[in-house]
């Protein structure tokens, strides 16, 4: 829908703040916010995203 | 989405099976279908609502029982069950969604909403059904509900649309988070609000790991409290600048009201300086009817007295003509006396004869006696003919009647503008009732107290939010230190409570830059299309406000606070442009009756910008809002198919193509 305009947003304040996240993981949140926004039960995207995270821990980029 | 079909059984006038198609061949883009009213048009829209969400609303949006959505000719012969089938293609996938409704088990003549059951709606992707609990979930990541107000709207509600967006009410803040929905907004806010979450679990989970009591286990402790300390003071202060933002808002829009109330009073005292004119007018033709009035009677008698002064003048013309006869006379008499007396002729002097003498004495005799009463007469005479011809010189009527008839037209015309102008005085005065202008100055301070306000709690927020930042990097740096030389769970635990840290605060803060970047993209886009649909040249565009009202500005840049119905519809038509196009939504659009409120030229605008407004468009309308003969011709290279609703009964209708 509009994760474009949220991405270049994120993007904005990370160059502002000089925080250290990869666009891809902010991406990958978005993402999954946008797929479970009209889902019945709140805590799928809450817990995709904690999975995503830990994945992305795992896979060596603290971030 | 592209609508492809709607199928429908005994939904409201539509008894029996009736299809739609809504083809887009060839850059064809639009549906047309004509039908008067009564027919069935919104029917149509409320089939596609009821299809995708089962819900049917009527005016204001309020929602009609489903006991009514049954046909009634169907009703009577015991054929209960209704049934709307969507086709639509969806990312490239073919949908079909069936929605029934049909008496329960053991109801014989269902009398209520209760009598019905609703099974799930069935739901096919490709031709495989999907499964039951996924189809609104699915249905929602098509079309959600909550923004289809901008792609299923009815044209009668366009122009109420902006006020509700305009004012601080719960159903203008309803919109504005349907407006975010569209914009993505509620995608950031429900990321900061899980990100927080998570990172909480994970920093219990830290100092229950024991790392507290790590050499780092005092710093990060410490840390944490100060900036637990840190967030709820920013929480707190972020709560009183929405709150004192809100007051703002509430204050802006009464002092909106109260412009609007000058600008109306400020036609209503111009109207009052046009009423004193014609009153003054009417005034000076009253007293000008008043001083001919007495004069009326001559307007009457001129024809008489015309005739009398002609008279007069002919036997005032008689009577000097004898006059001059005698004068003439007169002169011959005395001629001959002084030539008796003096024995010769006093013109040519020569010596009278006996026989000229006596015939000299004769007429002089005979003349001295007449000619004196003649004239005595005709003096006289001519005296009194002077004296009635002053008399009537004065009854001169010339002009009366045309100045009476001046000053009663001019009565009459300061008349009709006055009583105009009171009735454009009343319509004004109800377009603002119950403002009262004098509280207009105090309005105006207590903004500005609190615009002052707004402005101190945002440096202390900046203030208390730089604070927080740089106590979430100590804590971070802590967090960092402690995690060093761990290993397994209890490094990973850091790790996650360190970039949750920093994600939790990105997208917190990120929050208002994307409403922002938004505001800024749905102006530009809506003030894009203002122009192309406006017929007013001049105007510069249209301004967005933070709850994406928008503000028609004239050449001067200032706002044009009065709106007629026409234009309200043209600045939501504007903003649901501004937001599709800002949003890149590329769903249908189906407007409900849309052109009702717009005059031919603004019409015209807007029928031939709709073809781009959407991929597609399906225009419920009938013949009188869009004339096939007149209007078509705007539109005509874009339609690809046209219906039309035809009566059956009162209670029927069927759907033809035309």
């Amino acid at each position: 829908m509009s994760e474009e305009h949220a991405l270049q947003a994120l993007e904005e304040v990370r160059q502002q703040l000089r925080t250290d996240v990869s666009s891809e993981l902010l991406r990958e949140i978005l993402r999954i916010e946008q797929e479970y926004a009209f889902d019945a039960d709140p805590d799928l995207a809450l817990r995709e995203i904690e999975r995503i995270i830990e994945a992305h821990l795992r896979g060596g980029d603290a971030g | 989405m592209r609508l492809l079909s709607l199928r429908l059984h005994n939904f409201m006038p539509y008894k029996g099976e009736h299809e739609i198609r809504f083809p887009v061949v060839d850059g064809r883009n639009v549906t047309i279908v004509y039908g008067d009213n009564m027919r069935g048009k919104t029917s149509l829209l409320n089939a596609l609502r009821w299809a995708l969400y089962g819900k049917v609303v009527g005016r204001h949006l309020r929602p009609i029982p489903l006991i009514h959505i049954l046909n009634k000719d169907a009703e009577r012969e015991r054929d209960f069950t209704v049934r709307v089938a969507l086709t639509f293609v969806h990312d490239g996938s073919d949908y079909e969604l069936i929605r029934t409704m049909r008496p329960k088990d053991l109801i014989d003549t269902p009398k209520e909403d209760g009598h019905f059951e609703l099974p799930p709606p069935s739901l096919k992707r490709g031709g495989v059904p999907v499964s039951g609990h996924l189809v609104d979930h699915e249905i929602n990541q098509i079309l959600p509900e909550s923004i289809s107000r901008f792609s299923l709207f009815d044209g009668e509600l366009l122009q109420e649309y902006e006020q509700l967006v305009a004012e601080a009410t719960t159903e203008s803040d309803k919109i504005k988070e349907a407006i975010e929905k569209v914009l993505g907004v509620p995608t950031l806010l429900n990321a900061r609000a899980h990100l927080a979450e998570i990172l909480h679990r994970a920093q219990k989970l830290f100092e229950r790991e024991g790392l507290k009591d790590s050499k780092h286990g005092k710093l990060i402790q410490e840390t944490n409290n100060l900036l637990e300390d840190a967030k709820r003071e920013v929480d707190r202060l972020t709560s009183l600048v929405d709150e004192a933002r809100s007051n703002c808002d509430q204050l802006d829009d009464k002092l909106k009201k109260y412009q609007r109330a000058e600008s109306v009073k400020s036609h209503v005292e111009e109207n009052r300086v046009q009423q004193n004119n014609s009153k003054a007018a009417r005034d000076r033709a009253i007293d000008r009817r008043r001083e001919l009035a007495p004069r009326a009677w001559l307007a009457l008698v001129s024809t008489a007295v015309a005739e009398k002064r002609e008279r007069m003048q002919a036997e005032f013309s008689d009577a000097l003509t004898e006059f001059v006869t005698y004068v003439e006379q007169r002169t011959a008499h005395q001629y001959r006396l002084r030539s008796l007396q003096a024995g010769q002729c006093v013109v040519c002097e020569a010596s009278l004869t006996d026989q000229s003498r006596s015939a000299l004495r004769e007429k002089v005799d005979a003349t001295d006696e007449a000619t004196d009463s003649g004239l005595s007469n005709l003096a006289t005479q001519l005296t009194s003919a002077a004296r009635q011809f002053d008399r009537i010189k004065g009854l001169g009527a010339q002009g009366v009647a045309e100045d009476l008839l001046h000053a009663e037209r001019e009565i009459d015309r300061c008349n009709v503008e006055l009583t105009r102008l009171q009735q454009r005085e009343d319509a004004l005065l109800s377009e603002i009732p119950g403002v009262d202008l004098a509280d207009l100055g105090r309005t105006r301070e207590q903004r500005d107290l609190w615009q002052r306000e707004i402005g101190k709690l945002e440096t202390n927020l900046a203030s208390k939010q730089s604070e927080r930042h740089i106590l979430q990097k100590k804590y971070d740096a802590a967090v960092k230190m402690a995690a060093t030389g761990q290993q397994g769970a209890s490094k990973l635990i850091g790790d996650k409570v360190t970039l949750l840290s920093s994600l939790s605060e990105l997208f917190a803060s990120s929050v208002d830059n994307l409403r922002h970047r938004l505001r800024t993209d749905v102006q530009a886009a809506a003030t894009q299309t203002f122009k192309r649909l406006t017929t007013e040249t001049q105007y510069r565009g249209l301004v967005i406000n933070d709850r994406y009202g928008l503000e028609i500005r004239d050449h001067l840049d200032r706002t044009v606070s009065v709106r007629s119905a026409g234009a309200e519809q043209i600045v939501a038509l504007s903003l649901i442009d501004g937001l599709n196009s800002a949003s890149g939504k590329t769903g249908p659009l189906v407007m409900d009756t849309p052109f009702g409120r717009l005059d031919l030229k603004h019409r015209a605008h807007v029928l031939g910008y709709l073809p781009e407004m959407a991929d597609q468009v399906v225009l419920l309308v009938h013949e009188g809002e869009l004339s096939p003969e007149r209007d078509l011709s705007h539109v005509s290279n874009h339609v690809a198919a046209s219906y039309e609703i035809q009566r059956v009964s009162p209670t029927q209708s069927t759907l033809a193509r035309r």
